[in-house]
């Protein structure tokens, strides 16, 4: 049979007109109402291709499984089977297959390629591994939905298998306090921040659960001569479609709610040493200005007399994605690309220039003033107040705290520079001690 | 009768779907899960048991659908009326189903699968004239329409029907309208020839 009369005859024609309408409406809402919401600060090819993947895949793979079935009862209706075998039967579920798997394919592909169009970002070698699993695991839907469809009828396989992988994959992320279903279904739910990329190890769960019932399903395909070997048939394709799945839920079981993604994945360009600034070239940042406004802020805050570290290198933070890692006195992470962007790169210095003696202050009177006083010193004060005024919103009775600090670092400013050092010392410790009562000393 | 009963495979295909249906009821009654939305791009909280009609009215049009042509047009069997007959017992059957779980476990969302079942079957029969077999997926493409555009922030639109209240008037309308126009076509329209 030739190429055109197969897609002719082929059920994925009939339902081409409601799989890419709804593949294109969705695309369309996503990319112009949310992922301007949620995109990052650099273009970021992976990030448009997990964003445009996430509820799409699920549709696709409905599609995929519901109309394998359907053109697998259609061969069985037509009396394909019982028919003398002068081809593979393989080969007979390839070409009905095709069709399908081409419309499944479409409509992860027309939101990706859209997606990029649309946003202006060319794709790169990094984009495949998620788009070819999401591949992979509709082609497994098809041969899961083509071997039911010989064993159910199909006016009961397709609707059933078309509910069913919808809402079991689309459903996946929000399984509550169960976390394997959406390691595993064949959806990436997150969104890939700049940088970050997902490893073979958090791809290969999907692949293996949705190929090892595939490959299960496919065994029972062969027609053996020997009547031992169609009794152990069966038994062949349980342990096949039993294994995959039991061995990528053992992989993901201890998993928690996110994915292990493999962060930092940037070609980053680097200026000066001691400290060594690093932004990432796809930015275009400038580490030369970023460095400058890093040493004057250290600068102006030594020669104010508070005792801050230069660090050795200062990493921009957008490359960690998601995942927040700290920075320590020798690595300072930074937002460096966003900050330079909104000129704010002084201010942020100062979130890791002025270091408490312990991981997180308890005491919110102290630690503000120290910030505020060293803001003040660094220029920047008015862009900490504003800051200040949006958090302290969610703290009760904050207007007032935020004049207590204001006021008192009014005082201590009109000290000579000694005793405020001396106090920008003593204010660091005190802000690690937690207040005796929940009224807190001002 | 018997020949009609075995012809329309009653016995096997209906009947297992009936237990496959009863146990999706049993199953799904607490399972909520957010699916997202299209409209909102946010996710919605859409119940699992609105797809439990799916196997049971599948198995009706498989039943439906196995004819013995030759010994049906020959008029001298009321077969047309005994076939509505079967749509009405399956819908009652659900709807009988759902009530008393949804009594025996205090769950709303299973006392609606009556009405839902009788809204899904009225769409097949309404589109099986116009497309024959392929009209059972016509109910797959409402409950798509639904999960993916019938919420309003968590909250379904009147045309949506399945997630509806029990209690909702436009919807049990829907779905009476639905059932009535689907027999009315069953009862007088030539049903299109398998494809």
């Amino acid at each position: 049979m030739n190429l055109p009369k197969q897609l002719r005859i082929s059920s994925a024609l009939w339902a081409s007109p409601v799989a890419l309408g709804l593949t294109l409406f969705y695309f369309y809402v996503t990319f112009t109402d949310d992922y301007p919401n949620s995109r990052g600060e650099i273009d970021y090819a992976p990030e448009v291709v997990s964003f445009a993947l996430n509820p799409a895949s699920a549709l696709a793979y409905a599609a995929a499984a519901a109309l394998a079935a359907w053109e697998s009862g259609r061969l069985t209706a037509g009396g394909v089977w019982a028919a003398a075998p002068a081809r593979s039967p393989y080969h007979v579920a390839a070409q009905a297959l095709f069709p399908v798997l081409l419309l499944s394919w479409l409509m992860l592909l027309i939101p990706v390629v859209g997606g990029l169009i649309s946003e202006g970002v060319s794709p790169t070698l990094a984009c495949l591994p998620l788009l070819g699993m999401s591949m992979f695991v509709t082609i497994a839907h098809c041969v899961i939905g083509f071997a039911l469809g010989r064993a159910v009828p199909r006016l009961i396989a397709a609707p059933a298998l078309a509910m069913a992988v919808f809402y079991a994959v689309a459903a996946s992320a929000s399984s509550g306090e169960t976390f394997w279903p959406r390691h595993v279904l064949g959806e990436y739910h997150g969104v890939l921040a700049f940088g970050t990329t997902l490893p073979l190890k958090a791809l290969a769960p999907h692949m293996i659960f949705a190929g090892g019932i595939a490959a299960g399903a496919a065994v029972l395909l062969t027609r053996p001569r020997s009547y031992r070997t169609r009794l152990a048939l069966p038994a062949v394709a349980a342990v096949m479609a039993v294994a995959g799945p039991t061995a990528a839920y053992a992989q993901v079981s201890s998993w928690g709610a996110s994915t292990p993604v493999s962060v930092g994945h940037a070609q980053m360009t680097c200026q000066g040493d001691k400290p060594e600034v690093c932004v990432p070239a796809a930015g275009s940042a400038d580490p030369g200005r970023a460095r400058a406004d890093v040493v004057a802020v250290v600068a102006d805050l030594a020669r104010a007399g508070a005792v801050v570290r230069m660090p050795t290198t200062v990493q921009d933070s957008i490359i960690n994605g998601n995942q927040s890692r700290s920075s320590t006195t020798r690595t300072w992470l930074l937002p460096l690309t966003s900050s330079q962007r909104h000129g704010t790169t002084r201010y942020e210095t100062l979130s890791q220039a002025v270091r408490y003696p312990c991981p997180e202050p308890k005491e919110e009177v102290a630690s503000r003033s120290v910030k505020l006083w060293a803001a003040q010193i660094a220029g920047v004060s008015r862009h900490y107040m504003k800051q200040q005024r949006a958090e302290i919103n969610q703290i009760a009775n904050g207007d007032e705290l935020l004049r207590v600090v204001q006021k008192r670092v009014e005082r201590v400013r009109a000290m000579p520079a000694e005793r405020q050092a001396a106090w920008y010392r003593h204010e660091l410790k005190r802000a690690c001690v937690a207040p005796p009562d929940t009224e807190g000393a001002s | 009768m018997r020949w009609w009963l075995k012809a329309r495979r009653i016995h096997t295909t209906l009947l297992t779907s009936y237990a496959v249906f009863v146990a999706l009821v049993l199953l799904l009654q607490d399972v909520v899960a957010d699916l997202p939305s299209f409209l909102t791009g946010g996710d919605n909280p859409v119940v699992a048991i609105l797809m439990a009609p799916v196997p049971l009215y599948a198995a009706l049009m498989v039943s439906l659908e196995s004819r013995l042509p030759a010994a049906e047009d020959t008029g001298t069997r009321p077969v047309r009326l005994m076939d509505a007959g079967l749509v009405l017992t399956v819908i009652a059957a659900a709807a009988l189903a759902g009530t008393v779980i949804g009594l025996s476990f205090a769950s709303s969302s299973a006392l609606a699968v009556g009405r839902n079942t009788a809204f899904l079957v009225g769409l097949t029969l309404c589109t099986r004239p116009l497309i024959g077999s392929p009209a059972v997926m016509t109910p797959v493409a409402w409950l798509l329409a639904v999960m993916l555009f019938g919420f309003d922030h968590g909250h379904p639109y009147f045309w949506s029907v399945l997630p509806r209240a029990n209690d909702d008037p436009i919807a049990l309308t829907a779905a009476a309208v639905s059932l009535a126009l689907g027999l009315v076509g069953q009862m007088t329209l030539r049903p299109r020839a398998i494809s």
